[in-house]
């Protein structure tokens, strides 16, 4: 499945190549928690500088200190003498395709971090063994997941509230196309801000979408929803199912009035709502937390290694078994509860009045498959499902909430 | 909810009360032998593997049910049983979580028709990543923890020397993936059997790919060596494997005067399954006095068509392969890593890919084994079986006497079959031959 979101790259490449990659809004930067936005991702490459030894020998330690960044740029890219910092570079430069929900990028460079990797080897191999495979394993299901959520359907509308380049979609058609009961009709419904962009992204998407030989539409809808009257181009067709995907910026407004918007939802009736909240009180780059997290465990490893000798069957035992579990939790899902607020309480009232309930987020996972539809569990480290709702976090930090809701007369 | 951090195995999110399974997915870190994998399994759903504590094969049960469901194209069952394959596998685990791993990335990419892309994106990586010493590291460290590979080295050094000896110029073509490790030990026997030391040609037919990233270095101790033994040696190299029955002698440089043996050691199984009649036919045309073939005792090929069967044999292979693997070399060797890189690409190749029918989606190698049987009813078109010698027979079972308990050597018993077979813990796995036109 890794290598089918390749595919993407050929045809969603950018086309125009001064644009930039990074799917976020300058507007965005001005938010507070993200205000050290670049400069944090350069810190975060310095502090995981490698440290070498005398004899050559990369090794990893704390905090070193902070070097020339240009020299700093070219050890990570480049990859030094050692093999074990061309790895790291590697897997950082996955994490950050990742960051930007850039998918197609982050599978692409996975095969050969997995093959430079090894549980058997120096720290960096090792813990680059543990950090690809989890991430390979999360994309894998999360590509599962959106299969088997569409699997029933047959025509589907998707309503997505803050397309922007669409990123995320071209790999739910590759899924779609693929399936053995091929989809009468997909048709995409892109809000966003700018009418250029907005039809850049949706010839892009009908571009991909025709290069597999899915039947797609795309419509663009400029401006905010919340504030749309003429709902006619929203409405479902026969047999259709609505999907409304709902990316919450609280800094911004992207949707305009929440009234209107609610009153949208209660007119579409869609069959599946999901909603992804940031929580900025907590907020953090991705980069960041990815490389603290990567940081640590190579500390740990080395640690590991000094105490125990090069082929310490103990060693590897500890380390597949417990920390590679740590590790997938992280990149993945699972892990212990967090704290944090729960900002859908406030939609919760609003969406409940106007006939929907939540559709609980725990239970078994096949029903659960179908549910993150949407999201971006490749995207997190610890989800976790709380009060029926996935709360996606870093270590003890909350990061993003999301839930689903479904019409109350409606059974999944 | 402390405790979920030293459980090893991944806390699903789909297990809302996590505490009431706190106590009973408890697990001792100290049992090595547990596959925490097991845990996670027996409060999924009732397609579980059996008994959590027991050696519960839950991979291949899992995966045999995932194989059944792609053949039906029962989609959620497909995703379900994928979806837990996922979770649960890991190339980095024990036994069962590695056919997990590599069996589940096969059918997932069988379900979304990305065989081919997929096994040329690994295929590409592993080719940029070899290097003469790695693959040296591991082709030596296998050969000195298992007889799986030098069990036909022995067999087939035995039978050429036997049939070329007296002659003074040898041909050996050499069709084979052991990277020339065979040929010293040959090299040495030609230098000390007898007064006169004839004069050998190696031809080696080989991947482009492989004489890339290896041949050099392979030429220059190959040629090294044969200083050292006095004997006078040429070495060749010609990279078309993939077009092997199309080989000519000139190609090859045989000539009218040399005594040729041709060496076919893993080779048969990578040709397509449509020109393996017309190989068997090519070697013949080039007029050897002994031909050597030795292959792995699975059959990929007469089930082609019929995905379950190939697949339950892929799986009884591999996991006997994977065993062998793991009780042979020590729990952290990179070069038992290496292995099973290279068996998860030919399970890709197997389960996933067409065989090259000229498609724009077909891979130009193959993996598709057969047994020493169905290899027997192809080489008889053009060929008679040779039996190996009492003194070859001597020679394998004292090379089996080097390595651990558990490896035995079986003798064919009816006229129909011939060759030596190898046997681990009683299941034939290599069959060595050896033939004249």
């Amino acid at each position: 499945m890794l290598q089918s979101l390749r595919l993407q790259s050929s045809i969603n490449a950018n086309p125009n190549p001064n644009s930039t990659m990074r799917p976020k809004r300058s507007d965005r930067e001005s938010h507070a928690g993200d205000s050290t936005g670049d400069n944090e991702d350069n810190q975060a490459r310095k502090r995981f500088n490698f440290g070498r030894n005398l004899s050559g020998e990369a090794t990893v330690s704390g905090e070193k200190s902070v070097r020339h960044e240009d020299e700093a740029e070219e050890e990570i890219v480049i990859g030094g003498e050692s093999s074990g910092l061309r790895l790291l570079g590697l897997l950082l430069q996955c994490a950050e395709a990742v960051s930007m929900d850039n998918l197609d990028e982050a599978s692409g460079l996975l095969p050969e971090i997995s093959e430079l990797a090894s549980p058997f080897g120096s720290s960096p191999e090792r813990v680059a063994a543990y950090f690809a495979e989890a991430l390979q394993a999360r994309i894998i299901s999360s590509c599962l997941a959106i299969f088997q959520a569409l699997e029933a359907e047959d025509r589907v509308h998707v309503i997505d509230l803050d397309i922007m380049q669409g990123l995320q979609w071209p790999g739910l058609f590759h899924i779609l196309a693929s399936r053995s009961r091929k989809i009468r009709s997909m048709r995409i419904t892109g809000v966003g801000s700018s009418i250029e962009l907005l039809e850049a992204t949706g010839r892009r998407l009908s571009d991909f979408a025709n290069s597999l030989g899915l039947p797609f539409e795309f419509h663009a809808l400029e401006g905010k929803v919340g504030n749309i009257t003429d709902l006619s181009r929203l409405a479902p067709r026969q047999h259709e199912a609505t999907v409304v995907h709902w990316m919450h910026h609280c800094l911004y407004d992207i949707t305009g009035s929440d009234l209107g918007t609610l009153r949208l939802l209660n007119l579409l009736k869609p069959k599946l709502i999901t909603i992804v909240e940031q929580d900025l009180s907590h907020s953090g780059r991705f980069l960041g937390r990815f490389v603290e997290a990567l940081h640590y465990y190579s500390a740990l490893f080395d640690a590991l290694g000094d105490g125990l000798g090069g082929d310490s069957v103990e060693r590897h035992q500890v380390e597949q078994q417990l920390f590679g579990s740590e590790i997938r939790n992280i990149v993945a899902v699972g892990g212990p509860k967090r704290t944090g607020e729960v900002k859908v309480e406030r939609w919760a009232d609003e969406l409940r009045r106007i006939g929907f309930r939540p559709v609980s987020l725990g239970g078994n996972p096949a029903a659960q498959a179908s549910l993150l539809l949407g999201m971006f569990p490749w995207k997190g480290y610890t989800l976790v499902e709380e009060s029926g709702c996935l709360k996606l976090g870093w270590k003890d930090l909350s990061l993003l909430t999301a839930s689903a809701w479904q019409p109350s007369d409606q059974s999944l | 909810m402390d405790t979920v951090i030293y459980n090893p195995k991944p806390s699903y999110f789909m297990y809302s009360n996590v505490n009431q399974q706190g106590n009973d997915q408890a697990v001792d870190m100290r049992n090595n032998n547990q596959p925490p994998a097991s845990q996670a399994s027996t409060s999924h759903s009732s397609e579980s593997a059996g008994d959590p504590c027991g050696p519960g094969k839950w991979a291949a049960r899992l995966l045999r049910d995932c194989a059944k469901a792609l053949s039906e194209k029962d989609s959620s069952r497909i995703h379900h049983l994928l979806w837990m394959l996922n979770e649960l596998a890991s190339a980095y685990g024990d036994c069962e979580q590695k056919l997990a791993s590599h069996f589940s990335q096969a059918l997932f990419c069988k379900a979304t028709e990305m065989g081919e892309l997929c096994f040329n994106t690994l295929s590409s990586v592993a080719e940029r990543s070899r290097s003469f010493e790695s693959a040296r590291k591991m082709i030596l460290k296998f050969q000195e923890v298992s007889p799986w590979t030098t069990f036909g080295h022995v067999a087939s050094n035995g039978a050429i020397l036997e049939a070329l000896d007296g002659e003074s110029k040898l041909h050996i073509i050499d069709i084979s993936n052991t990277f020339c490790t065979q040929w010293p030990t040959l090299l040495e026997a030609l230098a000390t059997r007898n007064d006169e030391t004839p004069r050998l040609k190696l031809t080696v037919v080989t991947t482009v790919s492989m004489e890339r990233s290896v041949m050099k270095e392979i030429r220059q101790r190959m040629e090294k060596f044969a200083r050292l033994m006095g004997v006078p040696f040429e070495f060749h190299v010609v990279s078309e494997l993939y077009r092997l029955a199309e080989l000519t002698k000139e190609e090859l440089g045989v000539q009218d005067d040399e005594a040729v043996a041709v060496n076919c050691i893993g080779a048969l199984r990578r040709i397509n399954v449509k020109d393996r009649d017309a190989v068997v036919h090519m070697l013949h045309t080039l007029g050897p006095k002994v031909v050597t073939v030795v292959e792995e005792e699975a059959d990929f090929t007469s089930s082609m068509d019929d995905f379950v069967k190939c697949f339950d044999e892929c799986l009884r292979f591999y996991a006997l392969f994977f065993e062998m693997l793991e009780e042979s070399f020590l729990p952290t060797s990179n070069e038992r890593l290496m292995l099973e890189r290279e068996c998860s690409r030919s399970i890709l190749s197997v389960l996933a890919c067409d065989e090259g029918d000229g498609g724009s989606c077909s891979t130009e190698e193959s993996e598709r084994r057969e047994r020493g049987r169905q290899w027997c009813d192809r080489l008889k078109e053009a060929f008679s079986p040779v039996g190996f010698s009492d003194d070859v027979v001597d020679d394998v079972r004292a090379l089996l006497k080097r390595y651990r308990a558990g490896w035995s050597l079986v003798l064919p018993q009816g006229d129909d079959d011939s060759g030596l077979y190898l046997t681990w813990k009683e299941e034939p796995v290599v069959w060595a031959s050896a033939w004249k036109p």
